[in-house]
């Protein structure tokens, strides 16, 4: 496991955690005690502790998830992450005393950019505890005796835990009793903010017990704490209930609402935009009016023709009930005739927010997914570029003797090309225009721009021709192109 | 909610709402509007073999009548034609609009009402058709810079016919005309004898129409009858055809004798009658879709040759209209949406339409 590392102040050199586990077994073939793994309902039978290497026999077959890490292990790793945190600080100019984890996540990001998608597969450096799975520590002393109290009833944290709840849940009862006894009345607190938070859910609360649970006891678990909410605790007991609750994104909240705004004859109206693909549009709702729509100055039965492009404007006002009583002028420009009819109705939809209720447009965003946001198509990111027509050897062409620059043997295949690009990845990696002399090597480098160039490596033949050309192609652009060609005259056989 | 009940009721409920047909046809007035008239199917085969649009005359065979509403621009142009001084030259009138504001069927409201009156109706339903997809070019005879469309020609005068029956006998030709070395139109043989050689004789239909729109312009101005002159798609006289000649090289419309003698027909050097024409964007070659103004579709040369005229905007429905529509197609359960007769649907409708009375056709037809 790569691990933050420490070397001496000059040359640094980070060993950076990747997301997934990579086994270090075969070269350091290190102990592990079998702590988390015991016999369940076999009695009282002590464990000794099982020394076994995580040696596996295949090659690159990813450690399984269930590996359990040392102690002192765990310690050194905190202990090297701390240390490295320091030089990393000194490195940046920053103060090593106040380098926080956004500090260090913003100062991995500048010294190692990377192009890659997948955000968890980019360089990470985060404290230990967030990247080793939580381990049980031996849960018994060196008599054999357990530390904890509960430790025979298989969970113990989740039935310490319960414990715990339920006597907070006694305590508050016997409060109020109390208070009822005395004639004096709770007062009413206040509604907490229960909406923008929700229940830890099962996997989160096994993680943070580090014990298997079942699903009756996490519904039992939860209804307690429903029921310790329900009885009006203090500001204590809420903040333990917290604990156990978790922040809910909340988007529907995030809605706009444009103001309305008045023209010159104190006609009220509202200007939104909205786009789809490559349209972009603006649409201007009166809010008086009979319907009538002028779409670039045309009216929109001439400019729409299609039906379908007309029964996407009228979906916003249909919602709404609204169909006979605004005009509406948009201009609209790029993408077709579908996606201009989609960019008018998304504008249209959000201009007559202004003139509607809040509850109505809580309404309209709930029901309808897409007709207050935009949404666009996902760029392809599984594939290196868009497809490309590969090219296809076959031995029935193939003349080896011959040393003519276009060969029979090699030819442009239209088939391979069709899929979205994901075929690209199992095809052979030829990119280029032109055959290739030899069966090249691609090699992709990462600029700081995350613009990757893919190098077509020709091999050079002694025999023929005084230069060969390299093709440069860039991949992140849309379409293949041949960016630049270099003329390298050949001297050795060997490869550039 | 749509009374599926007896026949008496419905037919009831359709007396509410519309106005009930030929009689008081001529009587058509301001506060009819907003109202579907009836016109009887026998009318419907005779005055219009070829005019109606195509959508409408499915719809005439599914409800198994003819419902024309009353609309602003046609009881105007009925309000001018009532009150036309035959002495003066031929007035134009032009409905000009949106695509799909109704105004082929204001033309054939029109139509109706002069067939009614006892007018001579020289009807062209699509002048498009007779600058586009025509295979068969034939030189012309009469005139060497000139091609004949003979199908054309002959259908059209085949549906002339069923027309104007009567006065075919009536009209006297004042001319002779040599078809060819053996045979010929003498003076005063009545002009149905020419509609029978046109049809008879396919190659000598072209002829045979120029001769029947020479004839009667010139006799309109006698004063026996009145002359209706309805075009629709006026613009295709003016514009450009897609048509070639063996040789590759585009056909001007004047090049085509068809449209050569239309043109001279919707000069106003005669009396005695009124020229109705309709502007038309769909079937017209070389025009974007949003031209609708005469200027637009006319063009610089087909405005001048046109002008003076009075021009007549068909718009979209107005509220009445649209409620009036709705109801008419609830009542001939030709809307099955359950929401189709509430105020809600109504008004989904009226949005979606835009109130415009082609685009709610084709919405309900779904419906």
């Amino acid at each position: 496991m790569a691990a933050p590392c420490v070397s001496c102040c000059g040359a640094l050199c980070y060993r950076l955690f990747i997301g997934s586990r990579v086994t270090l077994a075969p070269r350091q073939g290190f102990w592990k005690t079998a702590a988390a793994e015991f016999q369940r309902g076999a009695g009282s039978q002590l464990l000794k502790p099982i020394h076994t290497t995580v040696v596996t026999t295949k090659k690159n077959v990813p450690v399984s998830r269930h590996e359990t890490y040392t102690e002192e292990f765990i310690k050194k790793q905190i202990e090297e992450f701390n240390i490295g945190k320091r030089h990393l600080a000194n490195m940046m100019g920053e103060d090593p005393e106040t380098f926080t984890q956004e500090d260090i996540d913003r100062a991995i990001a500048y010294l190692l950019p990377s192009g890659l998608f997948e955000k968890r597969a980019r360089p990470i450096m985060k404290h230990p505890e967030q990247i080793f799975p939580k381990q049980r520590a031996i849960q018994w002393g060196e008599d054999g005796r357990p530390f904890h109290f509960l430790f025979y009833t298989g969970k113990q944290s989740y039935y310490a835990l319960m414990h715990e709840v339920y006597g907070k849940v006694l305590q508050v009862e016997k409060h109020q009793n109390q208070l009822q006894v005395k004639g004096v009345l709770p007062e009413k607190t206040e509604i907490r903010d229960l909406i923008g938070s929700r229940w830890l859910i099962k996997e989160e609360l096994e993680e943070m017990l580090v014990e298997k649970l079942s699903d009756q006891d996490y519904t039992q678990f939860i209804r307690l704490l429903e029921k310790l909410l329900a009885l009006q605790c203090g500001p204590a007991e809420e903040e333990f209930v917290q604990r156990f609750r978790r922040r809910v994104p909340t988007q529907s909240q995030q809605q706009l609402r444009e103001p309305v705004q008045y023209d010159e004859r104190g006609v009220a109206f509202s200007a939104c935009e909205g786009k789809r693909k490559s349209a972009r549009a603006e649409a201007v709702v009166y809010e008086q009016g009979s319907g009538r729509i002028t779409v670039n100055g045309i009216d929109y039965l001439l400019y729409f023709p299609v039906l379908q492009d007309r029964e996407q404007l009228m979906f916003p006002f249909h919602f709404l009930d609204r169909l006979g009583k605004h005009d509406v002028t948009c201009t609209v420009s790029g993408g077709g005739r579908s996606s201009q009819a989609g960019a008018i109705r998304l504008a249209m939809a959000r201009a007559l927010c202004s003139f509607v209720s809040e509850k109505e447009v809580e309404w309209m965003r709930q029901e309808t997914t897409k007709l207050l946001s935009h949404r666009s198509l996902e760029p392809c990111w599984w594939a290196d570029q868009p497809a490309t027509a590969a090219w296809l050897w076959s031995r029935k062409n193939w003349d080896p003797n011959s040393d003519v620059q276009e060969r029979a043997d090699w030819t442009q295949a239209d088939g391979c090309g069709g899929m979205g690009g994901h075929e690209n990845v199992c095809c052979p990696q030829r990119h280029g225009v032109s055959p290739p002399e030899h069966r090249g090597g691609v090699v992709s480098a990462t600029a700081p721009h995350c613009i990757r160039a893919h190098v077509l490596l020709i091999s050079i033949r002694l025999s023929h021709s005084s230069s060969q050309r390299v093709f440069i192609t860039t991949t992140d652009c849309p379409s293949t192109q041949v960016m630049g060609c270099l003329h390298i005259p050949v001297e050795t056989d060997s490869k550039h | 909610m749509l009374v599926l009940g007896s026949r008496s009721t419905r037919t009831m409920l359709k007396e509410i709402t519309r106005l009930v047909s030929m009689v008081q046809k001529a009587k058509h007035g301001e506060q009819h509007e907003g109202q579907h008239y009836r016109v009887p199917l026998q009318d419907v085969k005779t005055v219009f073999p070829h005019g109606l649009p195509p959508r409408f005359v499915k719809q005439v065979k599914t409800f198994g009548e003819a419902c024309l509403m009353v609309r602003k621009p046609a009881l105007e142009l009925l309000h001018y034609l009532k009150n036309t001084n035959f002495a003066h030259p031929a007035v134009r009138y032009l409905l000009y609009g949106e695509k799909g504001t109704g105004k082929t069927l204001s033309l054939c409201h029109v139509i109706h009402f002069c067939a009614k009156q006892d007018w001579l109706i020289v009807h062209i339903p699509d002048a498009h058709l007779w600058v586009k997809n025509c295979p068969d070019l034939l030189q012309s005879t009469y005139n060497r810079q000139r091609f004949d469309q003979p199908l054309e020609a002959s259908t059209w005068l085949k549906n002339f016919k069923t027309t104007n029956e009567r006065f075919l006998s009536q009209i006297k030709v004042q001319e002779k005309y040599l078809w060819n070395k053996r045979e010929s139109i003498e003076k005063g043989s009545p002009l149905g004898e020419v509609v029978e050689q046109g049809i008879a004789r396919v190659k000598n239909a072209t002829d045979a129409v120029g001769i029947v729109l020479k004839e009667l312009r010139r006799q309109s101005s006698l004063g026996l009858f009145h002359l209706l002159v309805a075009v629709d798609g006026v613009n295709a006289l003016w514009g450009r055809t897609t048509l070639r000649k063996e040789e590759k090289s585009p056909v001007a419309p004047e090049e085509l004798a068809l449209i050569h003698n239309l043109r001279k027909m919707m000069k106003n050097d005669w009396h005695g009658g009124a020229i109705v024409s309709t502007l038309s964007q769909t079937g017209s070659l070389f025009k974007p879709r949003n031209a609708y103004l005469p200027q637009e579709l006319l063009g610089k040369e087909g405005f001048d040759a046109l002008d003076p005229f009075v021009p007549i905007l068909v718009s979209n429905y107005n509220p009445k209209e649209f409620e009036s529509c709705i109801q008419y197609y609830l009542e001939n359960s030709w809307l099955q949406h359950e929401k189709a007769h509430t105020e809600a649907g109504k008004k989904e409708l009226l949005f979606l339409s835009s109130a415009n009375p082609g685009q709610l056709e084709r919405l309900c037809a779904y419906l």
